[in-house]
C-alpha cells in the first residue's frame, strides 16, 4: 500500500478512485487523447489490482459498483432480521415464562442477552463484512431491553429512566467492539431518550412526562450532537455520522413540533414571542445544518437540513394560507416551491460534490 | 477498543446492570414490610382481556384504586392547596401556561374511615340527584351502585415529599399504603408509578382456577358482563422501602351465605315511557 489506511470509509474511498481513474483512462483510451504503452498500462493495473486485493482483504471494501448496491441490501436484511429475530425472542419468553418459576425465569433472562453477545464475538470472528454481526449484536441489545423490563415487570419494580442509559451503553459498546453502525444507532437513540429525560427529572417531573416536552430532546440532540466533537473517533470515523444524524434529526425534530405546538415549550416567555421565535428557528436551524455540512463536507447533515427546511416550510404555508387561499391556488405554490427546492438541491449537491473532490 | 475488551465490557455492563436491579428487589424486601395490605378482587383485579391470550402465559394482577372520584364528574377530587404547595407546583402559574406533572409519595388507605366518608358523601349526592330528576323521569345515569359493591376501596387520602412525615400522619401499615403516584398541577392524582403486580407460579393455582370459571361463564353466556358479584379471592401485598410491593398469599373466598349490601337492591324502575340511551 501505498498510504497508511486508518478505517473502513477511507479504504472504500481508495476503492472508489482506483475505480474512477480505470473508467476515465479507458474513456480516454477509446478517444485516444491518451494512450498509455503497454508496458505502464499493465504495470498501473497490476498495481491496482494488489491494491484493491488487499483492500478487500483487510477492510472487505466492495471494488465494484454492483456490490456496493448488495452491501446496501445486506444492512437492510440484517436490520430486518434483527428486528423479527428480536421479537421472535420476546414472544418466545412471553409464551412460556408463566409457567417458570422466578429463579428460572431470572436466570433465562440474564443468560439471554450474554449467550447473544457470545454469537456477536464468534460471528465477527468468522465474517468479515460484519453483516451477521451486526444482526447478533441487534439482538443482543434486544435481549438487555427484555432482560431489564421483564425483570421489572417480575418484582413490580418502579420504572426508571435509568434502563435507557444501560441499554445505551450495551449498543455502544458492541458498536465500538465490532465497528457496526446499527447497534450505535440504537444505543445512541436510547442515550437521546435518557438526556431527554433526564432534564425533566432534574425539575421533579416523572421521566416519562419529560418526555412529552419537545425542548428536552432539542437539548438532548444538542448534547449527541456534540459527542463526536468532544470525543474524536480517530480508529472509527464511521461512527460519527450515527450521532451526528441522530442529534440533528431530534434536534430540528423537536424545532418543527414547536413551531406547530408552540403551547408545549416550557420556556418562560409570552406564547406569541414563543411562536415568533420557533417559526424563525425553524428555518434557521435547518440552513445553518446544511451550512455546516457544507462547509464540513457532510452530505448526510446537508441532506438531513434541506429535508426538515422543506417539510418546515410546506408545515407554515400550510398554517398561513390554507384556510383563506383556494386550494388551487394553495397547492400550486406547493408544486413551485418543490420545484424552487429541487433546484436548490441539485445546485447543493454539485457544490458538495466539489467540495468533496480531493 | 479491541474485539476481547468489547466483549469483556459488555458482559461486565450485562452482569452489573442485572445485579444493580436484583440488588434494589433483595433492598426493597429487607427486614420488615413498610407495610402489608389484605386486598380482594375489588383492589386486584385480573385483567379479563387477556384472558384467552395464549401467547401470554403471565399473570399480572392490576392495582385499582380510587382518586376520590366526585359525582357527575370524570375528574376526582383534586388534593388541597397546601398540599400541592409541599410538593412544589406554583398555584397561580402566568396565564396561558401549566405546571408540569410532578412525581410525590402517595398514600391510599384500605376500607378505612377515608372510604366510609366517601361512600356517605356519594350516596348523599346520588340521593339528591335522583330527587331533582322527578319521580316521571328517568334515573340519573351513575356508576355509584358498581363502585359501592364492586369499585376498590383502596382510597386515595394523602400526597407528598417526606414519606416518613406521611407515614407518622398514616401509622396503621395494615391500611396505609404509601407508593410513588404522580400528581397533575390540578391537585389530581393521575396514576400511581406501578399499578400491576406479577403473580409468581407457588401463588397461582387459585388465580388460575378463577381464571378458568370466568373463561367458562363467560363461553356459556356469550357476551356476559361483569355484573355485581362478591370478591372471590383475598390476597396480602407487602409494600418494601422502595414502596415496591410483591404478593405473598393468595387465598379463595368462600362464597357468601347472604348478598352482601348493595347486591339485593333493585334499580330504580323506568318510567313507564322508556328510557332512551
Amino acid at each position: 500500500m501505498t498510504e497508511p489506511l486508518l478505517s473502513k470509509p477511507e479504504a472504500q474511498r481508495r476503492a472508489d478512485r482506483i475505480a474512477a481513474f480505470r473508467a476515465e483512462l479507458a474513456a480516454l483510451e477509446a478517444g485516444g487523447v491518451l494512450v498509455l504503452p503497454q508496458e505502464q498500462r499493465a504495470a498501473v493495473g497490476r498495481h491496482h489490482d494488489e491494491a484493491l486485493r488487499e483492500l478487500a482483504e483487510r477492510f472487505d471494501v466492495d471494488v465494484a459498483e454492483g456490490e456496493k448496491r448488495l452491501s446496501v441490501g445486506m444492512w437492510v436484511a440484517s436490520f430486518l432480521g434483527a428486528t423479527a429475530l428480536a421479537l421472535s425472542v420476546f414472544l418466545f419468553f412471553q409464551r412460556f415464562w408463566g409457567l417458570l418459576t422466578t429463579p428460572v425465569q431470572v436466570a433465562i433472562l440474564v443468560a439471554a442477552p450474554v449467550v447473544a453477545l457470545g454469537l456477536t464475538e464468534l460471528a465477527a470472528r468468522r465474517e468479515r463484512t460484519g453483516t451477521f454481526a451486526s444482526l447478533l449484536g441487534l439482538v443482543t441489545l434486544a435481549c438487555f431491553v427484555l432482560d431489564l423490563v421483564m425483570l421489572g415487570l417480575i418484582f413490580n419494580i418502579v420504572p426508571s429512566a435509568n434502563a435507557l442509559l444501560a441499554w445505551a451503553l450495551l449498543g455502544m459498546v458492541i458498536a465500538y467492539a465490532y465497528g457496526l453502525r446499527l447497534p450505535l444507532a440504537a444505543g445512541v437513540v436510547c442515550l437521546l431518550l435518557w438526556l431527554a429525560a433526564q432534564v425533566g427529572t432534574w425539575s421533579g417531573m416523572p421521566w416519562d412526562s419529560s418526555l412529552g416536552f419537545p425542548e428536552h430532546y432539542a437539548l438532548a440532540g444538542l448534547a449527541v450532537l456534540a459527542v463526536p466533537l468532544v470525543f474524536k473517533h480517530r480508529r472509527r470515523s464511521e461512527l460519527e455520522k450515527v450521532y451526528r444524524l441522530v442529534g440533528l434529526i431530534a434536534v430540528l425534530s423537536a424545532l418543527l413540533w414547536l413551531s406547530s405546538d408552540w403551547h408545549d415549550s416550557r420556556l418562560p416567555l409570552e406564547p406569541e414571542l414563543l411562536k415568533i421565535l420557533y417559526q424563525v428557528l425553524g428555518f434557521a436551524a435547518p440552513a445553518g445544518a446544511i451550512a455546516a455540512g457544507l462547509w464540513k463536507r457532510w452530505g448526510d447533515m446537508v441532506y438531513v437540513g434541506a429535508t426538515f427546511f422543506v417539510i418546515h416550510l410546506y408545515a407554515r404555508f400550510f398554517d398561513w394560507w390554507f384556510d383563506w387561499m383556494p386550494q388551487y391556488l394553495f397547492f400550486l405554490i406547493l408544486g413551485l416551491t418543490a420545484v424552487a427546492a429541487l433546484a436548490v438541491l441539485v445546485r447543493l449537491r454539485r457544490a458538495l460534490a466539489a467540495r468533496r473532490r480531493p | 477498543m479491541t474485539k476481547l475488551r468489547g466483549l469483556l465490557a459488555g458482559l461486565v455492563l450485562i452482569v452489573l446492570a442485572n445485579a444493580a436491579v436484583l440488588a434494589g428487589v433483595a433492598w426493597n424486601r429487607r427486614g420488615e414490610p413498610e407495610a402489608v395490605v389484605t386486598l380482594t378482587e375489588r383492589e386486584l383485579q385480573i385483567p379479563w382481556d387477556a384472558e384467552a391470550d395464549e401467547d401470554d402465559t403471565g399473570l399480572i394482577l392490576r392495582l385499582e384504586w380510587n382518586p376520590r372520584w366526585t359525582a357527575g364528574s370524570a375528574t376526582p377530587a383534586a388534593l388541597p392547596a397546601t398540599t400541592l404547595r409541599e410538593l412544589g407546583f406554583r398555584l397561580a402559574p402566568p396565564p396561558g401556561r401549566t405546571e408540569p406533572p410532578r412525581t410525590a409519595w402517595v398514600v391510599l388507605e384500605m376500607e378505612g374511615e377515608a372510604w366510609q366518608r366517601w361512600l356517605a358523601k356519594r350516596r348523599r349526592e346520588e340521593d339528591e340527584r335522583r330527587r331533582k330528576a322527578g319521580p316521571g323521569d328517568c334515573p340519573p345515569v351513575s356508576d355509584f351502585e358498581q363502585m359501592e359493591v364492586r369499585g376498590s376501596r383502596l382510597i386515595l387520602v394523602d400526597a407528598g415529599l417526606d414519606r416518613e412525615a406521611l407515614r407518622r400522619r398514616h401509622p396503621d401499615r395494615s391500611r396505609s399504603l404509601i407508593v410513588p403516584g404522580v400528581v397533575q398541577a390540578d391537585g389530581v392524582v393521575s396514576e400511581l408509578q406501578l399499578e400491576s403486580i406479577h403473580v409468581p407460579l407457588r401463588l397461582r393455582p387459585v388465580l388460575d382456577e378463577v381464571v378458568k370459571a370466568e373463561e367458562v361463564r363467560r363461553h356459556r353466556i356469550a357476551g356476559a358482563e361483569d355484573g355485581p358479584r362478591p370478591p372471590r379471592y383475598r390476597a396480602n401485598v407487602a409494600f418494601g422501602r422502595r414502596g415496591e410491593p410483591w404478593l405473598v398469599r393468595v387465598e379463595k373466598l368462600p362464597p357468601p351465605l347472604t348478598p352482601p349490601a348493595g347486591f339485593a337492591s333493585a334499580p330504580r324502575p323506568a318510567p313507564p315511557g322508556g328510557c332512551s340511551g
